[in-house]
């Protein structure tokens, strides 16, 4: 028993959410897992609330033929091609926000939040050579599961709040 | 736990889920679970204990274990004899004033016996001075039923005699 509380002491207790992090996606976008490529605020890393740039590694399976398969990412991008598999697909890079992460965030009343997870809602595909300009993007999916904290609110990301099964 | 915020009234303290201590405002993490459990810990010696599965009613400084053990059974005691005490309810009622409530309380048993007999004589007179009138009813119409059986054969011209005191139309 002491030798594994001590193991935990020795382990990093800050875990931010950087590139390479693999996060699990919690909407029905169609991606399943993703891995952070970038974080677009802060310098050390992601925490919650934050919005991230990642690549899609695992998706929904794909259909298996036809001319709804591999749209490459530079054409012209077109929802009719992806009926019946999902929003997203692997190796799309997407813009996430954060709503789960392991890494304590304070609150304004002074405690810390911390979740058992690092989870993201896929907001939208990003477009090659376009930076995020910025404004607050919504998500393209239509669920959201598991608990999310009440920090979107200030991060404006208000349709997953309502979406939401549990408000934490 | 925190000794200097005790003269302070706080707003609102809750308790760790671990080992049971209040925690002040602005003190502690707050874990939240997959399945959207929340935990709370006063600190993070409570935080790891519960992430390293260790049992809080194995540990003798928390509250679950005194509790399990009865460390503090004279006090929870005390508590419980203060309460046992009930007043006898004391409110008026719709239908009786608490006057009214208050003077039935003190009667007396025997006075209540006593009244009790009375009803009951009240009533047992009253059910038979009905079965008396009824027998008188029944002698009455008897003997009406003779006369009038006797005047038949004189007035059977005269419509219907009526029977039982106007029978009605069948």
């Amino acid at each position: 028993m002491i030798s594994n509380f001590w193991q935990h002491q020795q382990q990093q207790q800050r875990t931010f959410i950087q590139m390479g992090t693999r996060l699990k996606v919690v909407d029905n976008s169609g991606a399943k897992e993703v891995v952070c490529i970038q974080s677009l605020r802060g310098k050390k890393g992601a925490r919650l609330g934050d919005i991230i740039i990642c690549s899609v590694k695992q998706g929904l399976p794909e259909k298996k033929k036809g001319k709804y398969d591999a749209v490459p990412i530079g054409k012209k991008f077109n929802w009719k091609d992806f009926i019946g598999t999902g929003k997203v697909r692997k190796g799309n890079v997407v813009y996430g926000v954060v709503v789960r992460a392991k890494m304590q965030k304070g609150r304004v009343d002074g405690s810390q939040v911390c979740f058992d997870d690092n989870a993201i809602v896929i907001l939208g595909i990003k477009e090659p050579k376009k930076n995020y300009s910025g404004g607050f993007y919504q998500p393209i999916g239509t669920r959201v599961f598991g608990p999310v904290p009440h920090e979107l609110r200030l991060r404006k990301q208000l349709k997953i709040l309502a979406l939401a099964q549990d408000l934490v | 736990m925190s000794h200097s915020f005790d003269c302070l009234c706080d707003v609102r303290t809750e308790l760790c889920r671990f080992s049971g201590h209040k925690i002040y405002p602005g003190r502690g993490i707050r874990f939240i679970r997959s399945d959207s459990q929340v935990f709370l810990f006063i600190n993070s010696k409570c935080k790891h204990y519960f992430h390293n599965k260790l049992k809080p009613s194995k540990l003798a400084w928390t509250t679950m274990y005194r509790k399990q053990h009865k460390k503090d059974a004279a006090q929870e005691a005390v508590k419980k004899r203060r309460r046992a005490t009930k007043k006898p309810y004391s409110r008026s009622i719709v239908g009786a004033t608490l006057e009214v409530i208050q003077k039935k309380r003190a009667e007396k048993p025997e006075v209540r016996d006593a009244a009790r007999e009375a009803a009951l004589r009240d009533i047992k007179e009253r059910i038979k001075k009905t079965k008396d009138e009824k027998k008188a009813k029944k002698a009455e119409f008897a003997s009406k039923q003779q006369k009038i059986q006797a005047k038949i054969p004189k007035a059977a011209a005269k419509g219907g005699p009526k029977l039982g005191g106007g029978g009605g139309k069948r």
